[in-house]
Order: C-alpha cells, then sequence, then structure tokens
C-alpha cells in the first residue's frame, strides 16, 4: 500500500516550502529547480535554488507559466554530471521532459521530479500585466488567493476567465509518474498530500518527518469530475478548430498573422532542434526566385513558407507535443497557435496509439516500424 | 601470349555470371561477360518472386563500395559496370592455353538490329506481319518476329527471330535510326556480320545456368502441351509475373477464367529411373508459387502439393513450409500421381493417384503445375569439350572437392555444377570467382592506365555553377529548341544551350563531345529522348571535358512530361550537383577469420592466395575444427587427407598468420578498418588491424537425451558411429540389425530448421555398413529423406541394396526400448498401417546440428544472428555470406548446416566478398551518400538509429555524429528521419527537392 | 470552362517503381500525361517536407511509390516510409488535404501495367475532387 503524508503548513506555498526544503535534508540533492519570486517583483522564473534558505520566494502553484521548464532540465541534464538535482514541474513539463529524454536531449538518471495537482496558470501576457507594479508580497497573495479559489471550485474553469485555453483543455493535470506527486484537491486549504510516484520517490520519502495520512477519499471522484469537465472543453475548442481550419485556405487565414519569428518554436519545449531548418540556407531563396514565384501566381505573400513551417512543425512535433501551451504565449501576435498544434497533436497520437510524455517505455512512434502493420496505408 | 593475363572470361551472363562477373571487377580485374541470348538475366530474368518475401531483391548484388562504377539502377533493367564488357549473342568458341594464359575464340551472332542505333521506339513490331508465340513468356502469349527480347532490359534493343522472319523489309524501312539491314539476295554482308573475337584471358567462369526437363521427351502422362491448363512451374511464373501473358491475373490458358483448384506434381523429370537425382529447388518453387497463388486470391483458390519427399533443407525453408501450411492454408499430399486425364463432363482435370492402402482416390482440378525438374544447361557439352572440364554421369559439370594440385583456370560457376537454387548458386559463383582470382590476381591489367583517377578532374567545386544545356534535337521530333533556349536564358547559371542532331549515332556523339571540349562549362545537363543509352557514356562525356561525372546528368524527354517540367527539373538538380569532401581512409588489406576449421581455413587460403594477408584466430590448441574427427563424405572423399593438405598450405602459407589457444576479445571500426584485440594463450592481448572480417566458428553435432541415448551403449549418434568406424572399433561384420532415427530433437516446435545433411549421413553410414557386411539389416526411420541434388542417387543405391526407408510422422514417432537382449524400436509402418518391432543391435541418431556460441562475438562486429542462434545473412538468396553491413562475413556451419563441399564453397564466398571490400579504392566515395553540419546537430541520434548499415556513430568524446563513407549506402533514411536537415544526402539535398519539386508543377 | 487537369508529383523509388514506371514506358502503356516522376533512392528517404513542399507548390495529389516490403533495396526503407504517410495523412487529412490524394504504393519492377493502371486511377479520381487548394494566395 502505497504511503501517503500530509502536510499542514500555514498556507499552500508554506506547505509546499516545507516538502521541499525536506529534499534538501537528508538527500544528496545539491540543488533544485523551481519558480522563485525575487523579493522585487510579483513575476516568478524558474530558478536553481541550492540554499534552502532561499526557498522562501518558491512559489510553483502561482498562476505564471512564463517557459516550459523541461527546457531547463534539459540544459542541466543533456550531458553527465555528478550533481544530483531536483526539479518542480507542471505535470506538461514533466511529460515534456520524458520525450525529450526519449530523444537524448535530456537525462533523468541524477535528477529528482516533483509535481503537483496543476490549477494551470494565465498567459504571460496577463499575468505580467495584473500587478505590473506589483511586488512579491503582492504576488504571493495573488497565488494564495488564485489556490482558494480554483481549489474552492474544484479546478472549474469556467469560474476563473483569465485561464489560458491550453490550461482549460488539459487533460492531463494530475501528476503521473513523478518521483515525488503533489496533491492538492480536497484536502483542507493549505494542507497538501504527497506521494512518491516511483522507487526513487519512495526512497526519498521515507523517513521524513511528515504525518502519513491516506489522500481524501472524496479525491477520485473530483479526479473524475475535473478530467470530463476538461475533455468536453477540448472537445468544443477543437470542433471549434475543425471548423475555422478544414482547408488549407482556412489554414492559411487561421495563419495570416504570422511573421515567421519562430518564438512558437523556440518556446516549444519537444522542438529540439539547435535551429530551426527554416532559419537554414535550405530556405534562403535568390531575388530571380521570389520574382519568379510573384509572376506565376500574381501575389506573392510575405514572408514566405508559413503555412510551410507550421506543417513541418506539426509533421515533426506532433507526436510529441504535451499541451503545454506555451507556443500560443511565446506568439507576438496572439495566433491561437497551441489549439492547433494540441488538437493535431492528439489527433496524430491516438491514429498511433501513443501518448507523449506518458512512459519511457513507449518509442517514438516513427522510430518503429513493423513489416505487417497498417495495411491500410498503401494501396488505391 | 605468354604474358599472364588480368582480364577474366565469364561465360553466361545469369544470376551466377552477374555474381562472378561483379565480384572480379570489383577486386580490380578487367572482365568480359558473354551471353549468348541477346540479352542478360539467364533464368532469373523470367522469374520475380523469391523466397523469402515472395518478391525480388536481385539488386542487393550490386556493389556496396565503389558504388559509382555500376549503374545504380535495378539489375533487371541490365549489368552496368565500368569493368566489365558485356558481349551478348556471343558464345566461346575455343579456348587454348593455360591458366593464367588462354586465349579465348568468341563468336559473336549477327546483328541484324544495330545495337548502337536501336533505340527501342518499336516502331518496326509495330508493322511486322509475323506472329511468333513468346519466348520470353514461355509460348503462353504472342509477339512479333521482331520484338523486345526482355522488357526491361536497357538499352532495350530489339532483335528478330530469323527462324519465323519472311524478310518482308517493312521494319527496315520505318525504322527512323536505320538500325535495321536484314539479309537478301543483293545483300553480300549484313552491316554486322558474324564475328570472330580472340581475347587473352587469364581465368574463365563457366555460368553457363540450367536447361529444365521437357516432359514431352518422355512418356508424359501429365497431358503436358496436350492439355493447355497443365502448365510447367516456370510458365506458372510467367503467368503470374506483371509482364506475363496475362499481365500479372491468374488465369487459365485454356479459357481465361480464374481456377478454383490447383494441383503441383513434384519431381516430374527428377528421382526417377532416367534422371536419378533430386532437382533441389522444385519443392520450395512449388511451395512459393501455392502460397503466392493463396496471397493473390485472398486464399480463394485451393492449392494442393502432390509431393514424395518435401525437401525444405536450408536453413530457413522448414519456417517457410510451416507457414504455408498454417498460415495461407496450402495443402500437402504425400502421393506420386500417375496422370492427368481431361475430364468431358466438367471441363476440369483429373488426377489418378492412389493413397498408401493402394485405393484409387483421384481428384478434380482447374489447373495442374509440374515442377519440372533441372538438366544441364543447353551449351554445357560443347564448353565441356571446349575447355576440359569433366562432366558428371548426369551431365553437368564435374564439381569436385578440388585439390591443391589443380591447374586449371577454368571453373564451373552456379547452378551449372547442378542443382542448386539461387542462394546456392551465388555462393557457388562467388567461390568460383575466388578461384579464378587466384590465377589471375597478379597480372598487369592492360586497362589500368586508362582509369582515370579522380584527382585528375578539374577542380570546380568552389565554382559558381556554368550550366552548358545539350539538347538532343531529333529530326523526328518537334523543334523545341526555342523553348529550351527560352528557359535556358532565364536561368541564370546557364551560360549556354547547343542542340545537336541525333547523339544517339556515331557523327552525334562525337560531334557534342568535340563541343563540349571547347567549352568551360562546370556542369553539363544533356537532354535527349532515351537517356538510358547513355548512361554508360557518362564517363565518355566526363574524360572528354575533364570533368567529374558527378556534374554531367541526362534528363528525359521521352516520358510525355511538359518539356518546361523535364528541363527546370534537370537544371535545378544539376545546380547543386557536388561531392562531399569527405574521403574514406585506406582500406586495410587483412582479413581476420575466426574459427580454424575447414571453412575458416579454406577461407583464409582464398584470402592470402590473392596477395592479401589473413589471420586466423582458432580457440581450440589445433586447426581442422570438425574435420579431425570426420572420415569422409558420402561420395568418398578423404577428410583426413584433405585436413592435412589444408592444414600443411595453411602453416607454409607466407600470407597466412595463425594463433591458436586464442580468441578475439573486443572489436572497433567500421567495413575496412577494424582495430580488434585477441585474447592469446599465456592471457596476451595482441591488437590486429584488419578491413573485414570472417566468421568461421563452426558448429557442433547436437546432443540429445532422446531415445534412451545416454542409457544404454546400443544408442549412439553418427558422430560416434563415425569415429568408432575411422578407429576401427565398430565392425559391421558384427552387426545383424542396425536401425538409424533422422530428425531427432529436428523439425520440431523447439528446434525448427533441418540440419540438411543428416540424410546423407546416414545414407554414408548405411551404405559403408552394407559395403562391410552385405548381410546387415539396415533401417532408415525418416520423416523426409533429405538427399537433396546428387546424393538422391545414394538414396537409390541403398534401396538397391536393401535398406529398407520406413516414414514415421512427427505425431507417432518411434519408441526405442533398451533392454538386456538389445534395443527394441517400435514403429508404425503407414504402408502396411501395423507397428513394426525391430530388435537392433544398434540405434543411430541423427540429432541435427547446433552452431558454436556465435551471438557475442557477432555483436562485436555489428552483425546479427538468427532466431536458430546462426549467422544472419543480410538476404538469403542474394547476399548469403554477408551480414547488412558489408564488412563481416560468415561461412560454414557458422552460416547453417551444411557439408563439407558446401562449406569450402561458402568459405570462398566470403573470403570473395571481404575480398571485394578491402580491394576497393578508397578514394572514390560515392556521389549519393549522406554528410552532415554538425552545427545544426543537436545529438538527438535518430540517424542513428534509423541507418540499417550501422554507418553512423556517436563519437560523444567529440560529441559529434560521425558517418563511415564505406558503410553508408546512400539511402537517404537519415536525412528524412533529421528534422532540421543536419543529416543530409549528398545530391538530393533539401534544397535541391524542393527546386525540382518546384519546378514539376 | 476548362477542364480541371490536376498535377500529380510521383516520388518513385530508384529501384522498383522507376522500373516499372520505365517498362510503362517502353510497353507503350500509355499513362496520362498529369504526373511529374521525381525519382528519389527510397521511399524511406521521401521527407514529410517534400510532400507538403508539393502540395504548397501547388500539386493536386501527391504518389509515394516503392518496392514491396521486403524487397527494399536497403532492406527497411519502405516501413519507415509507411509511417510517414500514416502521420501525413494525419495532419494533412485535418485541412482538406484527404487520403486520396497522398498515396502510397508498392509497385514491383515488373508491373508497368500496375503502374499505368495506378496513375490512371488517380488522375480520375482528382479529376472529380477538384483542386487540392482553391485558394492557394494565403497558402504558402
Amino acid at each position: 500500500m502505497e504511503e501517503t503524508y500530509e502536510i499542514r503548513g500555514t498556507n499552500w506555498l508554506d506547505s509546499v516550502q516545507k516538502l521541499l526544503a525536506s529534499v534538501f535534508e537528508t538527500s544528496s540533492v545539491t540543488s533544485m529547480l523551481v519558480p522563485v519570486r525575487h523579493s522585487t517583483t510579483h513575476v516568478l522564473m524558474p530558478t536553481l535554488v541550492s540554499d534552502p534558505g532561499e526557498l522562501e520566494g518558491a512559489d510553483p502553484f502561482a498562476p505564471c507559466f512564463p517557459l516550459n521548464s523541461a527546457k531547463l532540465v534539459s540544459k542541466l541534464t543533456k550531458k553527465h554530471s555528478n550533481e544530483i538535482i531536483a526539479a518542480v514541474l507542471r505535470p506538461c513539463e514533466l511529460r515534456a521532459l520524458v520525450e525529450l529524454v526519449k530523444i537524448k536531449q535530456a537525462t533523468m538518471d541524477n535528477l529528482i521530479t516533483i509535481s503537483f495537482d496543476c490549477a494551470g496558470a494565465y498567459p504571460n501576457r496577463e499575468y505580467n500585466r495584473t500587478g505590473a507594479e506589483g511586488k512579491a508580497a503582492e504576488g504571493k497573495a495573488k497565488t494564495l488567493g488564485f489556490m482558494e479559489q480554483r481549489l474552492g471550485s474544484k479546478l472549474d474553469d469556467d469560474t476563473d476567465k483569465q485561464l489560458s485555453t491550453s490550461c482549460r483543455i488539459c487533460t492531463g493535470p494530475f501528476p503521473e509518474n513523478a518521483d515525488l506527486c503533489i496533491t492538492l484537491l480536497d484536502h483542507d486549504p493549505g494542507a497538501l498530500g504527497v506521494f512518491a510516484g516511483t522507487d526513487r520517490g519512495r526512497e526519498l520519502i521515507m523517513g521524513k518527518a511528515f504525518e502519513v495520512k491516506s489522500l481524501p477519499g472524496t479525491r477520485a471522484d473530483t479526479v473524475k469530475e475535473v478530467l470530463q469537465r476538461k475533455k468536453e472543453a477540448a472537445k468544443k475548442v477543437f470542433e471549434d478548430l475543425a471548423g475555422k481550419t478544414a482547408t488549407m485556405a482556412g489554414l492559411g487565414n487561421y495563419l495570416a498573422s504570422c511573421v515567421n519569428c519562430y518564438n512558437c518554436r523556440v518556446a516549444c519545449p519537444v522542438c529540439f532542434c539547435r535551429e530551426c531548418v527554416f532559419n537554414t540556407d535550405v530556405f534562403d531563396y535568390e531575388p530571380f526566385q521570389y520574382a519568379a514565384w510573384a509572376k506565376n501566381k500574381g501575389t506573392l505573400r510575405m514572408p514566405m513558407d508559413t503555412v510551410f513551417f507550421h506543417l513541418t512543425r506539426m509533421i515533426h512535433m506532433g507526436l510529441s507535443c504535451v499541451g503545454c501551451g506555451q507556443c500560443s504565449n511565446a506568439c507576438p501576435n496572439d495566433i491561437r497557435v497551441a489549439e492547433l498544434f494540441t488538437a493535431v497533436g492528439k489527433g496524430v497520437q491516438q491514429g498511433f496509439g501513443y501518448e507523449a510524455g506518458k512512459s519511457m517505455d513507449d518509442p517514438f512512434p516513427l522510430s518503429v516500424f513493423f513489416e505487417d502493420e497498417f495495411q491500410d496505408v498503401t494501396g488505391i | 601470349m605468354g604474358e599472364k593475363q588480368g582480364r577474366a572470361l565469364v561465360v553466361g551472363a545469369g544470376i551466377s555470371g552477374i555474381r562472378s562477373a561483379l565480384d572480379l571487377a570489383e577486386t580490380g580485374c578487367d572482365v568480359t561477360l558473354i551471353d549468348a541470348a541477346p540479352h542478360m538475366g539467364g533464368v532469373l530474368s523470367k522469374l520475380e518472386y523469391q523466397f523469402p518475401s515472395d518478391g525480388c531483391g536481385m539488386c542487393r548484388l550490386l556493389p556496396m563500395a565503389d558504388r559509382d562504377t555500376c549503374l545504380q539502377a535495378c539489375l533487371r533493367k541490365g549489368l552496368v559496370h565500368g569493368g566489365i564488357d558485356l558481349m551478348l549473342s556471343t558464345t566461346l568458341k575455343g579456348l587454348e592455353g593455360e591458366a593464367g594464359k588462354y586465349r579465348a575464340i568468341l563468336e559473336t551472332e549477327p546483328s541484324i538490329i544495330d545495337p548502337k542505333l536501336c533505340t527501342g521506339c518499336n516502331r518496326c513490331s509495330e508493322v511486322c506481319p509475323v506472329t511468333i508465340p513468346d519466348p520470353f513468356n514461355q509460348g503462353l502469349s504472342t509477339t512479333k518476329a521482331v520484338h523486345l527480347p526482355v522488357p526491361h532490359a536497357i538499352p532495350n534493343i530489339y532483335t528478330i527471330d530469323m527462324d519465323h522472319c519472311t524478310l518482308c523489309g517493312e521494319c527496315e524501312t520505318v525504322c527512323p535510326f536505320g538500325a535495321i539491314y536484314l539479309p537478301g539476295e543483293d545483300r553480300l554482308e549484313l552491316k554486322i556480320p558474324r564475328t570472330l573475337v580472340e581475347m587473352d584471358v587469364g581465368a574463365v567462369v563457366l555460368a553457363c545456368g540450367i536447361d529444365y526437363y521437357d516432359p514431352l521427351s518422355g512418356v508424359n502422362t501429365f497431358g503436358y502441351k496436350a492439355l493447355k491448363d497443365v502448365v510447367s512451374n516456370i510458365e506458372l511464373e510467367r503467368i503470374l509475373s506483371g509482364t506475363g501473358p496475362f499481365n500479372g491475373s491468374l488465369k487459365r490458358p485454356s479459357d481465361g477464367q480464374v481456377p478454383s483448384r490447383m494441383a503441383w506434381i513434384q519431381c516430374v523429370g527428377s528421382r526417377d529411373l532416367e534422371f536419378p537425382a533430386c532437382s533441389s529447388v522444385c519443392c520450395m518453387i512449388a511451395l512459393k508459387e501455392a502460397v503466392l497463388v493463396r496471397k493473390r486470391s485472398r486464399q480463394t483458390i485451393e492449392t494442393v502439393i502432390y509431393y514424395m519427399d518435401m525437401r525444405c533443407f536450408s536453413k530457413e525453408f522448414e519456417a517457410y513450409r510451416r507457414r504455408a501450411e498454417n498460415e495461407y492454408g496450402v495443402i500437402l499430399k504425400r502421393a506420386r500421381p500417375h496422370s492427368v486425364r481431361y475430364d468431358r463432363n466438367t471441363g476440369g482435370l483429373s488426377l489418378y493417384i492412389t493413397d498408401d492402402s493402394g485405393i484409387r482416390v483421384d481428384e478434380m482440378f482447374d489447373m495442374v503445375v509440374l515442377s519440372l525438374g533441372q538438366r544441364p544447361g543447353k551449351s554445357v557439352k560443347e564448353l565441356a569439350e571446349i575447355t576440359g572440364i569433366g562432366l558428371n554421369p548426369l551431365g553437368f559439370f564435374e564439381d569436385p572437392l578440388s585439390g591443391e594440385g589443380d591447374k586449371t583456370g577454368v571453373f564451373a560457376a552456379g547452378s551449372a555444377s547442378g542443382l542448386k537454387d539461387i542462394g546456392e548458386s551465388v555462393i557457388h559463383s562467388s567461390s568460383a570467382s575466388a578461384m579464378a582470382l587466384k590465377v589471375i590476381h597478379g597480372a598487369r591489367s592492360p586497362h589500368d592506365e586508362e582509369r582515370e583517377p579522380l584527382n585528375g578532374f578539374r577542380d570546380v567545386s568552389t565554382q559558381v555553377p556554368d550550366i552548358g544545356v545539350i539538347l538532343c534535337q531529333c529530326a523526328n521530333g518537334p523543334d523545341i529548341e526555342p523553348q529550351v533556349k527560352s528557359m535556358g536564358a532565364s536561368d541564370v547559371h546557364v551560360s549556354g544551350v547547343m542542340a545537336m542532331d541525333r547523339i544517339c549515332t556515331r557523327e552525334g556523339w562525337d560531334g557534342m563531345l568535340e563541343t563540349l571540349a571547347e567549352k568551360t562549362f562546370n556542369r553539363i545537363l544533356v537532354l535527349a529522348c532515351t537517356p538510358q543509352l547513355f548512361l554508360d557514356k557518362k564517363a565518355a562525356i566526363s574524360k572528354a571535358v575533364n570533368l567529374d561525372p558527378a556534374y554531367i546528368d541526362f534528363a528525359d524527354l521521352g516520358k510525355g512530361e511538359p518539356l518546361a517540367a523535364t528541363v527546370k527539373m534537370g537544371l535545378a538538380r544539376i545546380r547543386y550537383a557536388d561531392r562531399l569532401n569527405s574521403r574514406a581512409s585506406a582500406m586495410v588489406p587483412t582479413v581476420l577469420v575466426v574459427g580454424g576449421g575447414l571453412g575458416g581455413m579454406t577461407a583464409a587460403l582464398s584470402v592470402a592466395d590473392t596477395g592479401f594477408e589473413a589471420i586466423i584466430v582458432e580457440k581450440e590448441s589445433r586447426l581442422g575444427g570438425n574435420l579431425v574427427w570426420l572420415e569422409k563424405d558420402i561420395t568418398g572423399n578423404d577428410f583426413g587427407r584433405l585436413l592435412d593438405n589444408t592444414c600443411r598450405r595453411v602453416e607454409k602459407h607466407p600470407g597466412i598468420r595463425v594463433f591458436t589457444n586464442a580468441v578475439v576479445e573486443d572489436s572497433r571500426g567500421g567495413p575496412g578498418n577494424y582495430t580488434t584485440s585477441l585474447k592469446t594463450c599465456d592471457n596476451d592481448s595482441k591488437i590486429i588491424d584488419h578491413g573485414a572480417v570472417i566468421l568461421a566458428t563452426g558448429g557442433r553435432e547436437a546432443e540429445t537425451s532422446a531415445y534412451g541415448y545416454g542409457t544404454s551403449d546400443a544408442v549412439m549418434t553418427h558422430r560416434e558411429v563415425e569415429q568408432a568406424l575411422k578407429a576401427g572399433t565398430m565392425d559391421p561384420v558384427n552387426l545383424n540389425v542396425v536401425v538409424m532415427i533422422q530428425c531427432v530433437d529436428s523439425r520440431n516446435d523447439s528446434r525448427e530448421y533441418c540440419s540438411r545433411i543428416c540424410c546423407k549421413s546416414s545414407l554414408k553410414h548405411a551404405l559403408e555398413m552394407k559395403r562391410l557386411n552385405p548381410e546387415l539389416d539396415v533401417y532408415v526411420l525418416y520423416r523426409e529423406m533429405m538427399s537433396y541434388g546428387f546424393s538422391e542417387t545414394y538414396f537409390k543405391e541403398a534401396r538397391e541394396k536393401g535398406v529398407i526407408f520406413i516414414r514415421y510422422s512427427q505425431e507417432l514417432q518411434p519408441e526405442v526400448l533398451s533392454g538386456t537382449d538389445g534395443v527394441m524400436v517400435k514403429v508404425h509402418e503407414p504402408i502396411l498401417d501395423r507397428t513394426l518391432e525391430i530388435r537392433s543391435d544398434l540405434v543411430v541418431l541423427a540429432t541435427g546440428i547446433l552452431p558454436s556460441v556465435i551471438k557475442p562475438l557477432a555483436a562485436l562486429f555489428d552483425a546479427r544472428v538468427d532466431d536458430y542462434s546462426f549467422f544472419k545473412a543480410a538476404d538469403s538468396k542474394w547476399r548469403p555470406v554477408d551480414a547488412v553491413n558489408g564488412g563481416v562475413f560468415a561461412c560454414g556451419l557458422a552460416l547453417g548446416p551444411r557439408d563439407a563441399k558446401e562449406s569450402v564453397a561458402s568459405a570462398r564466398a566470403a573470403a570473395m566478398g571481404a575480398l571485394r571490400l578491402i580491394s576497393s579504392k578508397s578514394a572514390g566515395v560515392s556521389l549519393v551518400t549522406a554528410g552532415i553540419k554538425p552545427s545544426l546537430c543537436t545529438l538527438c541520434e535518430r540517424c542513428i538509429d534509423s541507418c540499417v548499415y550501422g554507418a553512423r556513430t556517436l563519437d560523444s568524446d567529440a560529441g559529434k555524429i560521425r558517418i563511415d563513407p564505406v558503410a553508408c549506402q546512400g539511402c537517404g533514411s537519415c536525412a528524412a528521419v533529421c528534422t532540421n536537415s543536419a543529416s543530409f544526402l549528398n545530391n538530393y539535398l533539401d534544397q535541391q527537392m524542393f527546386e525540382i519539386i518546384d519546378a514539376a508543377i | 470552362m476548362e477542364r480541371f487537369e490536376p498535377t500529380i508529383i510521383a516520388f518513385v523509388c530508384n529501384w522498383c517503381t522507376y522500373t516499372a514506371a520505365d517498362l510503362a514506358g517502353t510497353s507503350r502503356q500509355k499513362y496520362p500525361p498529369n504526373v511529374r516522376l521525381i525519382r528519389v533512392m527510397c521511399t524511406g528517404m521521401v521527407d514529410p517536407k517534400y510532400v507538403v513542399k508539393a502540395f504548397l507548390s501547388g500539386a493536386d495529389a501527391v504518389l509515394v511509390s516503392g518496392c514491396h516490403p521486403g524487397d527494399c533495396h536497403y532492406i527497411n526503407g519502405n516501413y519507415k516510409a509507411r509511417r510517414r504517410v500514416r502521420l501525413l495523412h494525419g495532419i494533412l487529412g485535418r485541412f482538406g488535404i484527404d487520403r486520396e490524394r497522398l498515396r502510397l504504393t508498392w509497385i514491383g519492377a515488373s508491373d508497368g501495367i500496375e503502374f499505368a493502371k495506378v496513375i490512371h486511377t488517380m488522375v480520375a479520381e482528382i479529376k472529380e475532387l477538384g483542386p487540392a487548394v482553391s485558394d492557394m494566395k494565403l497558402v504558402i
């Protein structure tokens, strides 16, 4: 029977900071990647903390999601190091990390992963705007207010209009396969639960001075409700999207304001290329070629290769998309990239019976193939 | 003629001839390849479906290193190799001299149609009034007297069947190129008359193939040719083919209906009084054809094979048989049909069959296929006389386990020495090439100076593309010059468009070369209507303008696509043409042979006899492997003498180093460049650099505990019997009854494969014992007698001498009960339908062959083992002794069960494979090969996973992906897998492809 | 109104299908001129980007054709192609490029007639379906 613990701090942030501090004690973890709020601002950034004293500013629960930390974990673990680090990650960041490990861009060998019931986040612009002059204390208060409202409504997304669409339609907000999983739903306010998702996590949590207490009995039902609501929300969003992009012309329209800044690919955690092929000489055209195309078609929308870029990105990372929504976050022209890519991603993953980020043992669908499969693909 | 010659003559351009010719050409010899037919390809040009994929894979024969010397296209189109001169319609008429210094006399048939002028436009065929049965489709369809002999071949030169030609002259009149010159009263001499050529060659390889039994020459109780729906196996293959008489639909020749029930009759023309040998291939052919019929008809056509023994004796064949029966529902019935008769009531064919108890159980079918036996090739007898090669009693070339005293330079290759399938033929022809190479390897080749080294070409790699376009403006076609000129004018890299008239003619071609030689283009695009004609001429253009052939390309105007698309696509392709800078490091001229048995020693000798170094690593203290305890084989070859001779040669050979009591520890590197560490006796480590490795680790007789083995002295294995007979501790005179049990622990769910040699071993011992004691009763209990090939004659002899053969089934196995007074063997006899009890003095178990553990060793060199733990060949038919990566080979028992003669052939073939690799000129890196841009690479390693040849590795120290240019075959998988094209395929760059796609629309 | 003539880009593998295409030519199997053959070494090297580029450049359909399973010159390139085409079906299919427009076929070297048949069928089908993209102005 999996041991579960309960931590009752003065509030959620206090509880989680107690847990994170305990990870430093009695384990060989030397630093921890966790969103930290510096005392001078309300904004959070992932920070590599090695002094447990600095955990005072740690706030993983704020509705602030500036970038997908899987990319940062990749930088920290891509090459071998003897240091053992911990990382506090949203479920989508953890899924992205699993996908990155499959393509050798990160390793989990010397990494402790900590994840939690994710209440979602606001788009960057929203979060940065509210409290533009704010300071740390305000930021912290905002987080606690957010938590109260979210957990109180049992993650009913309709009650918080500021949530990003990706979070609304996310069907994986609960931690799976993390070394330590933090539960928030249905606990008393300010309290949180912890259980180990792996053997390594089990070793870590054993012997910690936390109260052994089983998870709230209503959790299973609440989780089911939440997932049901999110599935329906996703369905609506995808249907709406399909209506707009049923044809290539529709897709072109949808992406009409794209300027090829490639921010979305920089923000995407599973877009792992050092430099996107669209930025290389493969797409450097000669002036006479532009002229020829313009002559052929009458008009030539510039910059070129916009739809090409997005279709290619779908092909390259659709099977790895974890639905984190950072692409929309990053787009300067507010194109709803995340919905498009999440929809495509889910569709193609289903087609291959694959779920991105679910398990290290599931091979990437294009890395394996068998003699007798998919007979329906061929022929006329 | 006094000087030793470096040219080889290969007679016969079928699969064996092609394999031999390529072997010799790849090792640097000049080769003349001749064939009596007006096309190449032999029997295989008519056969398209081969085990194991039931498809084709012939193109895998083509060279892997130095790919650009050979036309990279489907081998059915033809073989175009820089070092091979192909002469069609040519036969060997005389041979004088001695090994290394022969003078060959070749006769080429007169050509009514000039091969240099014919473009395959088909106009002659359209006007020809004479219709003949199409020989390509075995007469099942018709064609004209002037026709294309083989549909795929390029150049597609037409030929005229002069036996049926009426000399009406229509074809000559209509030919737009003046290629036809018919004989006539007023014409004293043909334009291309019969020619005799004398050629100095060092060695001759006879690969003239086989012919098939003609049922009409015998009693023909099956009604062949009388009944239209009784077809031969070759005819069925044609019917199933897309180029066949019914375009690939399976139909009955009589009425075009789809059959619902088909029967195969095995052993037609084999295993009978007139031809007492087994043709070896027909069982598998019938199985394959039945599986194809089942697949194609979605299992609606019933297929029944009537057989005596289902000879699936090669490694994976038994598994194929099981799949045929279990997955595809092919029905196998053991019976020897007497005859086929037409049933007037149903319009079907009735097979006269009796079952084991003698009762008539006639069956009705819509179509009957006769599995025809093989016969010696048509030219075998004549060639034997000309060359002095002996013939065996059945008329095939002799194929002795050659002693080293042989001074011949003429070698039989492939199925010409009888009764082999494709895989065996390929092995055997490589074995013949190895022997031929031994004779000619040192001789100076007169063409050496003419081979242009790559370094001699102009270096244009840093220049802006300067494209010259040659437009072949045919007087027959529309005037497209203005359009092409205008396209050239609007392309910034094109500096000249020149229209030439008919470069397919001598004058036109020479004119083009002259014009080009005056210009300084660094890219040349030739627009022609049939560029296939010129593929071997790229070298000529390259020489004329001193430009690397990589920068010369052809575009096909004859495909029917719009001119603009064709021209622009051609320009797009050539614009980016370039070679990669990578150079392969020099091949290490050493071959490591792991295992010093008969296979290992033979391979090492073949390598060392051609001037390279061989190193044998043997884990025991002496060489010889299984040959140490074997006495002789079924034909009486003395293994003791063979062992002594071979060991002595190995020990004396200056090119061979032997390490006994040594094993391989570790290895790294790739084809052409391996570094391997050995652990020698007294635990010393030795580092060896070598270019290729041959695994000859052998095998052993399988242990058993079946049938009371181990509990009684009277139950022995064949090895024990062999050793006892050899040592004299067993005297058959003292025995009364011997029972031999076949297939012990074999051909079942736990060990699926047939061990191939056990039936022969039993026959050998049975005959030996009978010879020493004619009164001895010998019983052989078998499931299938796998006495394939010529060993069938021993089966016949054994029966004549009174050996009793009792068939048992897998479900009802014999029982052996050991008691105080000997051993009692109980077996159910199917024809008597009774259980026999045989009291015997000796029970001999045929337990099969197991490989010596090979998996970890193979893994060191990136090679694989198969499901039975034998070496996994890249392709059981086309690359039977190679690993996929082209640097590792295997022979002998490591490859699979085989007898001594077959082991020797496989060893020479493996040596030949290794020699092909280490002879290749390292400077010539192929045009189409993979490259990498390290600055873009994120080391995701997907490219490494996608490469089947193991050509990509991660250099973790440098943090880079390394490509082995020798192993890379230019397939492009790595490029397609790489998301940002850090990995690319040269000559198929993304920019290039994009421009081509754009131009196409 | 001008009758719609579709343009089909065919990526054919150098070994099997290209030979079948040549064979169709030499055996006078006429096939419609709507197809543009682009020879690649193996279907396994057909980068999905090429297929996208074809459609964005105005192709109405794409055919990828290679050797039968088990016959690939490079052992298993065609299996890789099969998975990639499946992925492309899944993605392009969402944007109106249906499976009829992107076909993967195995055509052996002797199947010249089959090759011509495939082209005929595709051209006829695409003629019915119409152009792949109705308004190309923003689709680039």
